[in-house]
């Protein structure tokens, strides 16, 4: 197997916050193989924008702090030196957000703004003459950069792609701006997308059409992609792997299928319960809420919160990732490393499904880690 | 509705404004208390003679009635006699007018060639040195009073360095530039009369410095804090997620946007120059507007005090429908139809 475009390997941040020091990461690994889609799921606030943002090295420091951790894109240690993520930012990796209304500027055509990403990227400083002509709109290679542009739109299936160039902002729908923005992330020919949540904001309907143009352009430019989103449905239909996340950790990561096929941690089930069917809403969700970030729960952090939760282990060991059967990790205590995929599905449906009640600790007292 | 629909809309509405302040100025400067007759006469005039100098100025009409004699006037050109100087009040001013509003345009473009990047700087560096050196700088400008300003500029450059002049607006040259716009850098630039531009130049400095020094403070304070602002917005970090370099977004996004404040700034410190110009002139002996008008208020030259204030409100009017127009540059959104945000 070659090696990943992007392997994130223990990475800790912490925030300092008037509250004290929030550790908001805590030792997350992934890695992303080339042409490969993995999508980060997880309820809001745990992380994946953090997560997403070290990546792509605009995390804002401080009051973010990347304490541990590695993040190698082509074997290279991003966080080696300063440069490395000026070099790959912009060229090689690119990145879509989450509100079209806010993500462009307000007072120059959607065109211009292109243009400068596509002129400027990666480059350290610009002289006051530059910036001057930029202002006024002369560029050399302006023609080229316009008919890339226009092609860029009109495959994003915007109506009039030329016209749309000279708009602004404010005359397009959210839609279309969300076009014009991942438009703008593909100009420079990336090779590697960061997308956190393009799609929350937007319709339903929309949110079908851009998923289509962007696992469109996903396949047709081989890029590989991280995929940011708190909706597993969403997940289901862009990834070919998921990787969940609670409280700053990754819980679990599997292919697509077999996670929905079959959940192991309970969090995951969780999650996939909570899912409105259209047949009605059956399922009883999570009680409780994320973590404090500034005193996080000893051992597993989801504890408090988990149905199959085992006194005295759970509540005190740190787990670590076991690999269940192949290319399959699950970070529970329920399960061992090493073990055969059967034989943990079997724990997992064996364990008892979210239900109204309480977690019942004397229950919970007798079981043992096998 | 288009750019040019929006530039009429504020073109217009700028003409009912003018009306009402010279209804306003009209009104004061005649129900103040003070008699101007007897005052422009002197105290050994007789009654008689009062009485005929009010018949002549027709105070003795209604206001109303003076008001459209008045008006009637100012469309001919024609806004009354001084009373100090016996001339016609329009004639004063087109000697005098000039000369202040040279000194506060480039009082103004100092403090905004000084200030917007000052303010920038200190936007960008929140916090740190430079935006505690741009505050400290600010707040000493501010606090600094205009003419201890002015006679401490003078005193040092002018007199202890010799570099530059200390009064007047133009020394000795020939050929003496002919008036035309009555602005002796337009002047002498248009009959390219180089000698004339550069003592007129040199004149101009310390004058334009001292008067420029409280607007330099509110622009960079200003264009500072709506600069965090807006550095703070998502499109900011979209920019500098796709790796465009921090002085492209600051100079050509940011500051764009967050223009719009620092041109309100600079509109109402336009105004504000045309009315405190006069201690500036005062002490650097500049031949202006501004004196004119404090002369003519402690005399109760009413008609030099009306024409004065109308001129100053007119262009104040004038400045502030430019900003209008430069507002509507710089945020589309201004005049966009289909406005949301």
């Amino acid at each position: 197997m070659t090696d990943p475009i992007l392997d994130v390997h223990d990475l800790s941040v912490s925030f300092d916050t008037y509250e004290g020091r929030h550790d908001v990461l805590n030792g997350v690994n992934f890695t992303i193989n080339e042409g490969e889609t993995v999508a980060l799921v997880g309820e809001t606030g745990c992380g994946k924008s953090v997560t997403a943002r070290s990546v792509m090295g605009t995390l804002p420091r401080p009051p973010g702090d990347i304490t541990s951790g590695k993040i190698r894109y082509h074997g290279d240690n991003l966080l080696a030196d300063e440069d490395a993520h000026e070099q790959v930012k912009g060229d090689q990796m690119s990145m879509i957000f989450q509100d079209p209304m806010t993500y462009l500027s307000p007072v120059y055509p959607v065109g211009s703004m292109m243009a400068d990403v596509a002129t400027y990227s990666g480059r350290k400083d610009v002289s006051s003459w530059e910036i001057l002509k930029s202002f006024l709109g002369h560029r050399e290679n302006a023609e080229e950069i316009r008919e890339r542009s226009i092609e860029l739109l009109d495959r994003m299936r915007i109506p009039d792609p030329e016209g749309t160039l000279d708009r602004y902002p404010v005359e397009l729908s959210g839609g279309m701006r969300q076009r014009v923005i991942i438009a703008m992330a593909l100009i420079n020919e990336p090779e590697f997308l960061i997308a956190d949540e393009p799609t929350t904001a937007l319709d339903v309907t929309v949110q079908d059409q851009i998923l289509d143009l962007l696992r469109e352009r996903v396949t047709e430019q081989n890029l590989s992609m991280l995929y940011i989103t708190h909706n597993l449905g969403v997940a289901r239909e862009i990834a070919d792997r998921i990787c969940i996340m609670y409280a700053g950790e990754i819980v679990e990561v599997g292919r697509t299928e077999e996670i929905f096929d079959a959940p192991l941690h309970p969090y995951t089930r969780g999650l996939l319960d909570s899912i409105p069917k259209l047949t009605g809403f059956e399922g009883s969700g999570i009680d409780g809420q994320i973590p404090d970030y500034t005193n996080p729960p000893s051992g597993c952090r989801f504890h408090p919160r988990c149905p199959a939760v085992m006194r005295g282990t759970c509540d005190m060991e740190p787990v670590e990732h076991y690999a269940v059967g192949e290319d399959r990790t699950v970070a529970c205590h329920l399960y061992e490393d090493g073990m055969e995929f059967e034989e943990a599905a079997a724990i997992a449906a064996d364990e008892a499904t979210y239900d109204n009640e309480e977690p019942q600790p004397a229950e919970a007292g007798v079981r043992s880690k096998q | 509705m288009g750019y040019r629909d929006y530039l009429i809309k504020r073109g217009l509405s700028t003409i009912p404004m003018f009306l009402g302040l010279s209804v306003l100025i009209f009104t004061l400067a005649r129900v103040i208390p003070g008699r101007p007759a007897r005052l422009a006469l002197g105290p050994r005039a007789t009654d008689e003679a009062v009485q005929q100098l009010r018949e002549q100025m027709g105070l003795n009409d209604p206001i109303w009635q003076q008001y459209i004699e008045y008006m009637r006037g100012l469309l001919q050109g024609d806004l009354g006699q001084s009373l100090i100087s016996g001339r016609n009040v329009a004639t004063d001013l087109l000697e005098y007018f000039p000369a202040t509003f040279e000194l506060t345009t480039l009082a103004m473009l100092i403090a905004i060639v000084v200030g917007v990047p000052l303010g920038v700087i200190a936007g960008q560096h929140k916090d740190k040195w430079p935006d505690n050196a741009s505050r400290l700088f600010s707040f000493f400008n501010v606090s600094l009073p205009p003419f201890w300003a002015g006679i401490l500029l003078q005193l040092f450059i002018a007199f202890q360095l010799g570099w530059l002049p200390a009064t007047g607006r133009i020394g000795d040259v020939s050929p003496v530039p002919v008036e035309t716009t009555g602005l002796l850098l337009v002047d002498s630039t248009l009959a390219a009369n180089s000698a004339a531009f550069i003592s007129a130049a040199q004149h101009l400095i310390l004058p334009a410095i001292t008067l420029s020094l409280a607007p330099v403070a509110d622009i960079a304070r200003m264009t500072r804090s709506s600069f965090i602002e807006e550095y703070d917005k998502d499109y900011v970090e979209g920019l500098r997620t796709h790796g465009i370099p921090n002085r492209l977004i600051a100079y050509k996004y940011v500051l764009r946007k967050s223009f719009a404040s620092t041109l309100t700034i600079i509109g109402l410190d336009y105004g504000f120059l045309l009315g405190s110009a006069f201690v500036v002139e005062i002490v650097f002996s500049w031949p202006g507007m501004a004196s004119y008008g404090v002369e003519a208020i402690l005399q109760k030259d009413i008609n030099a005090m009306v024409g004065v204030t109308l001129v100053v409100g007119a262009a104040f009017l004038i400045v502030n429908f430019v900003v209008d127009i430069l507002y509507g540059f710089f945020d589309p959104r201004v005049w966009h139809e289909g406005e949301s945000e």
